[in-house]
């Protein structure tokens, strides 16, 4: 993993730096990017870019990643479109259903590849995620897939249910077999929306030595669970000299 | 009850209905009266139609404006178009230029065009035509306002060698998918048939401005057609990907799809447009002409909603199994949600590692 450091932005958002897997058909991106939406920069332009230092090619099919809009500390979002537009720009989808909140975060923890490479399918070993050491309450798997390289893991996990074993402790838990990885913080999404009813409200989760603890889950409500959540994610191993 | 003479049994000439009779030392003759069909083709039609309509329009100019169309066919004298050099008048400079642009969906245009820039050659890098597809690769395509024109001949034997003259349209101009123009579909419209291998099929190439609707010089190349094991063989290795032409979609729950596993990259590239209609959230599909290669091997990537305000994020996987049915293995393909909010009327998109247990 290396990092790469913006040369610009067309919308105002300020410094960016992403933690990045660089290979000459496959880049994968990790960062947070807030910025104030009422800012004109932001208001001007149809699409948003992001200037970089050379990437590894031309440009990328699309990309789905997250964004989320941010109100009196309440977080709402979707799932967006960004590709590699050319060698120094990478381009996000606007979407302004929330350019009327406090603060807009575009959530970077996704690959960039082109299309038409002919040679042959690679595949990586799909596992399981099955939760463990479950601590503050309930942490159900859904569908899950994990998979790792020496670099990166992959995590796209579906939780049927997250709950709260009550209103003032977080849940935590492990997925048994995953390989030892960087702290991280990411964002997972719920099936349904905080009021008012755009997109799906997100909160944020947190890996620490491998545990995986997620905010309060709705704090302001009676109940404090979510169901049909997930989260799709890359997050860099953890070299072996440092473990 | 009145008697009328029949041309089939009595010896004289003459015309009866739509048969006529003409005496020869030999005997009589009957021939059918030949009748000019009046019945055309849709396309002839819609052709037909579309020049009038173009002609008409030059009619409705202003003065200035004709001057406009004048000055543009003195410049285009000598500018070949489509392969057709000929002397134009500023009315011939218009139906040719506004027909080229009908034939891409765009409006007429009613000032000439400034044709100063001009139209770059087709750069690529192969021209694949074998008896189960026609392919041009390697496009490397100067702007996105650009579309390409293909003219092509049906399979001609060996021996020949000229049939500029019998080569048709093909398209009027495509978009190129990443470097590609699968022609494949357009050529069995057009021609009716695939050549058969070690014919040879001529081929014209040209760039069309959708803009200004001017086309640049043709590229003309003569491709002999082998077989699918001779491509391999000569090292072309098909693409991995599925679209929505490639699905039986009995139930039309694909509205687009385009899926893709980049060589050598361990990602499942994934777009489409779905309406999952009826009770579940989640839909299987079936390659329509099944592969040799099955492939098998999963990924999970966003969706959302399709309708707005709503925006609705999700998660969904995308699986490649085969199944068997009738006998024989499929290519199934299956989308199903996973996490997240869900509406029928959704989208996915993203690229994420291809995986399988069996790794």
């Amino acid at each position: 993993m290396i990092r790469i450091t913006a040369t610009g932005n067309n919308f105002g958002a300020g410094d960016i730096i992403f933690t990045a897997f660089v290979d000459s058909n496959l880049l994968i991106l990790n960062a947070e990017v807030t910025f104030d939406p009422s800012n004109p920069a932001y208001r001007a332009v149809s699409g948003l870019e992001i200037y970089v230092p050379d990437l590894p090619f031309e440009r990328s099919a699309v990309s789905g990643m997250l964004m989320f809009g941010t109100l009196d500390g309440k977080k709402n979002g979707t799932a967006i479109k960004s590709r590699i537009k050319d060698r120094n720009t990478i381009a996000v989808e606007k979407v302004t259903a929330w350019d009327d909140n406090d603060t807009v975060t575009l959530v970077f923890s996704n690959s960039y590849v082109p299309r038409n490479i002919r040679g042959p399918v690679t595949r990586l070993k799909w596992n399981i995620a099955d939760t463990t050491d479950i601590a503050g309450g309930t942490a159900s798997n859904g569908q899950t897939y994990w998979t790792a390289t020496d670099e990166w893991v992959f995590l796209g996990i579906a939780l049927s249910r997250l709950e709260q074993a009550d209103a003032g402790t977080q849940v935590s838990f492990r997925i048994r077999g995953l390989p030892e990885m960087e702290d991280f913080d990411g964002i997972l999404m719920d099936n349904q929306a905080m009021s008012p009813s755009v997109g799906t409200a997100m909160l944020r989760f947190h890996i620490r030595d491998n545990v995986f603890t997620v905010e309060h889950i709705h704090p302001d409500r009676s109940w404090h669970y979510m169901q049909h959540c997930g989260f799709i994610c890359y997050v860099p191993r953890k070299r072996v000299a440092d473990e | 009850m009145k008697a009328l003479p029949s041309i089939a049994f009595n010896d004289f000439s003459g015309t009866a209905g739509n048969v006529t009779a003409r005496s020869t030392s030999g005997g009589t003759i009957l021939s059918v009266r030949p009748f000019p069909s009046k019945v055309c083709s849709q396309s002839q039609r819609a052709r037909r139609n579309s020049l009038a309509t173009i002609s008409r329009a030059y009619k409705q100019l202003t003065d200035t404006q004709m001057k406009g169309w004048a000055a543009l066919a003195e410049k285009m004298k000598g500018t070949s178009l489509f392969g057709k050099s000929a002397e134009l008048t500023a009315h011939n400079a218009f139906i040719r230029i506004n027909s080229n642009r009908r034939m891409l969906g765009q409006p007429l245009l009613t000032d000439a065009p400034d044709c100063q820039h001009c139209i770059p050659a087709v750069t690529y890098s192969g021209i694949l035509v074998t008896t189960r597809r026609v392919l041009v690769s390697g496009i490397e395509s100067p702007s996105e306002a650009y579309r390409l024109a293909v003219k092509m001949s049906a399979g001609k034997s060996p021996g020949v060698s000229s049939a500029w003259n019998a080569t048709v349209v093909i398209t009027p101009g495509i978009a190129d998918d990443w470097g590609d123009a699968s022609l494949t579909t357009l050529y069995n419209d057009k021609i009716g048939f695939l050549p058969k291998e070690g014919e040879k099929v001529f081929v014209e190439l040209c760039w069309i401005d959708t803009a200004s609707g001017m086309t640049g010089e043709p590229e003309r190349t003569v491709v002999v057609c082998s077989s699918e094991e001779q491509a391999e063989a000569e090292g072309f290795v098909e693409r991995k990907q599925f679209t929505t032409g490639m699905i039986v979609n009995e139930e039309k729950k694909v509205l687009d799809m385009d899926i893709e596993i980049p060589g050598g990259t361990s990602q499942m590239v994934a777009e489409g447009t779905f309406d999952i209609h009826g009770y579940c959230s989640y839909f299987y599909e079936r390659l329509a002409e099944d592969t040799d290669e099955m492939l098998e091997g999963s990924t999970m990537v966003f969706s959302r909603a399709s309708s707005r305000p709503d925006f609705k994020p999700g998660m969904m996987s995308v699986t490649f199994s085969k199944i068997w049915e009738s006998g024989r293995y499929h290519q199934q393909i299956a989308v199903s949600h996973r996490a997240g909010g869900y509406e029928q009327q959704c989208e996915i998109f993203g690229s994420n590692p291809l995986m399988a247990f069996n790794i």
